[in-house]
């Protein structure tokens, strides 16, 4: 799962928005950068919740507000392909807010809702 | 403006002008032109048969079609991304015989001729292509010929491998009566258009992505062909994001991103998603074309799914930034060869939690597709599109159509496929409207009140009583999760 899938996902149980990553082995893998695409998502983006992943995965504290489509900050969208497009989770978890846990196995998170029995 | 004569293919025919129609819908979008544009040039294509079929009743398949484009350039960027396209052409003259299309040809103006009339450096190739008749190189040559007194008048050299123009002479001669290939066939074509070949479809990039040769296919996979229209109807090109909830071996998704679409998929079966081995899975398939893989894999279920909702965030927020997919794409599992099925929670100890494989169950197809709206409604940008397959049998009626239908979505095609006499389907492609359009009271429970086409397909289908999906889940005990 690259992270920019992560921006998209919430939790399916309570509804909440976002989760919480944990990864435990992260990979890069590179791809061919757009500026269309890039520019295209943004405003899709929780820019926040951007600038916080980037300051997890130790890309750096990006600009307060969102670049707009006429923007000319160019590094800060080469950024944002490395962070959003070539940042692949390979295992981990997601976490909701209220404990239950999503396992992100091979590259692939599990986002069904097992009922976790506590009492035994 | 000029008039251009559209070729379609011979396959599929339900299909090829609703593809023209949205190819023509991105590539206007994509050069950020007026909305306008695309409903002038739906009102343009017209059938180039239809006054012959008003003479006798006829229900041959029609390929011939006229359309306006603006310029050479526009129908080259529509035609070539067509699958259904067998060639666009600018006509020169069109008549019901080829004497009168010469004659026709003959009174034009050498403006016509403008490129090949050029310099000795034009070089062009004259095709022959007669549709419903064989002709041997013989005849062919003498019908090329006939034209001889134009083409003579053009300075460049002849050359059938490497040349700039083409010029095509194109036979509308399929038989009144009898079969294509009687050899004592005396009759003569029912007209015939003569122009510059402008844009080929693209069929032989189609033919690359032949299911045959494959690394990873299950028994739904979609064939290639059927990929590429579904990605055309889904606007794919280099700057959309697109998602399959029932991705299985992925094979619409590869037609996106053939395309250049950036692409996720989703499954509630564990085995497709983790594939065979490291190479007979999804990222197998697009290594295998050497394409990028899908920025995300996700095992989930469409009925909670764990997507974006806006519809929740977007409350207080400017509508233009709402929705974050740019297309939703799917093939059902209908209960035929892939059963419907949803994820069945389980109290589990929480030690087991990460290595466990869930269970699921059957669910009745109406449950999958009203949450494959729900789900579009919440993530589908502005004039984002949905295209998805519904199977139905051969009672299906024009009627049944308005079973599928929205608030949040227009109608843009709904092509029927007939796979046997009894088993057809229908592929349904929707537009999201403005978000700010939306009606506030709860847009789902619409497909929950009615009776749809598609409910109980596999017992309509094998007339098999005992396939209905209530006999199905008494099977086993269901606990649904609230």
């Amino acid at each position: 799962m690259r992270l920019l899938t992560y921006h998209f996902l919430q939790c399916p149980k309570t509804k909440t928005f976002p989760l919480l990553l944990e990864p435990t082995q992260v990979e890069t893998i590179e791809t061919e950068y757009n500026k269309e695409f890039i520019l295209r998502m943004i405003p899709r983006l929780d820019w926040n919740l951007v600038r916080q992943v980037s300051k997890q995965f130790a890309f750096g504290e990006l600009p307060p507000v969102a670049p707009h489509n006429d923007t000319t900050d160019e590094e800060t969208l080469r950024l944002l392909h490395k962070l959003l497009l070539e940042t692949h989770i390979k295992e981990g978890v997601l976490k909701s807010q209220d404990g239950t846990i999503y396992p992100i196995k091979d590259g692939i998170p599990n986002m069904l809702i097992t009922q976790v029995n506590q009492d035994e | 403006m000029q008039k251009y004569l559209v070729v379609l293919r011979d396959i599929h025919k339900d299909f090829g002008i609703p593809e023209l129609l949205s190819v023509f819908s991105l590539v206007n979008r994509s050069l950020n032109r007026c909305k306008s544009l695309e409903e002038s040039f739906a009102n343009s294509i017209c059938s180039a048969s239809a006054h012959l079929e008003t003479e006798k009743k006829n229900t041959k398949p029609n390929i011939f079609y006229f359309a306006n484009f603006q310029s050479d350039h526009e129908a080259f960027l529509v035609g070539s991304r067509c699958v259904l396209v067998r060639a666009i052409i600018r006509l020169w003259s069109y008549a019901p015989s080829h004497e009168l299309c010469l004659k026709q040809l003959q009174s034009l103006g050498k403006d016509t001729f403008k490129e090949l009339l050029k310099s000795e450096s034009e070089s062009f190739r004259c095709k022959l292509f007669s549709y419903g008749r064989k002709y041997s190189q013989s005849e062919t040559v003498d019908r090329i010929n006939f034209y001889s007194s134009i083409l003579q008048q053009f300075p460049g050299k002849i050359n059938l491998k490497d040349f700039r123009h083409e010029i095509w002479i194109v036979e509308d001669s399929f038989p009144t009566t009898g079969h294509t290939n009687n050899p004592n066939r005396t009759d003569l074509p029912r007209q015939v258009f003569v122009g510059l070949l402008v844009a080929q479809g693209c069929a032989d990039k189609v033919q690359t992505y032949t299911l045959k040769k494959r690394n990873f296919i299950g028994t739904t996979s979609m064939d290639a062909e059927l990929s590429f229209l579904m990605a055309n109807f889904a606007l794919a090109d280099k700057s959309k994001l697109i998602l399959d909830p029932f991705v299985g071996t992925a094979s619409i998704l590869i037609s996106c991103a053939a395309f250049g679409a950036k692409t996720i998929g989703s499954d509630l079966s564990f085995t497709v998603l983790k594939g065979k081995s490291d190479d007979e899975n999804i990222l197998s398939n697009f290594r295998q074309y050497r394409l990028p893989e899908p920025l995300g894999i996700v095992r989930c279920d469409i009925l909670h799914n764990p997507w974006r909702h806006d519809t929740l965030v977007c409350s207080n927020r400017n509508f233009d930034s709402c929705g974050w997919l740019d297309a939703i794409v799917a093939d059902l599992p209908y209960g035929v060869r892939e059963s419907s099925r949803e994820f069945v929670g389980e109290k589990l100890h929480s030690k087991f939690v990460l290595n466990h494989i869930p269970k699921t169950a059957r669910v009745g197809l109406e449950h999958l597709v009203s949450s494959l709206f729900e789900f579009a409604a919440s993530s589908l940008v502005k004039e984002g599109r949905l295209v998805f397959w519904l199977p139905c049998t051969d009672e299906f009626s024009e009627h049944d159509k308005s079973n599928i239908c929205h608030p949040s979505f227009r109608l843009i095609a709904a092509c029927r496929q007939i796979v046997t006499r009894r088993f057809h389907r229908i592929l349904f492609v929707l537009e999201r409207k403005e978000w700010n359009d939306d009606p506030m009271e709860d847009r789902t429970g619409t497909f929950y009140n009615q009776s749809p086409f598609y409910k109980d397909f596999a017992a309509k289908l094998f007339r098999e009583e005992q396939r209905k999906e209530v006999d199905l889940w008494k099977k086993g005990p269901s606990r649904r999760i609230e």
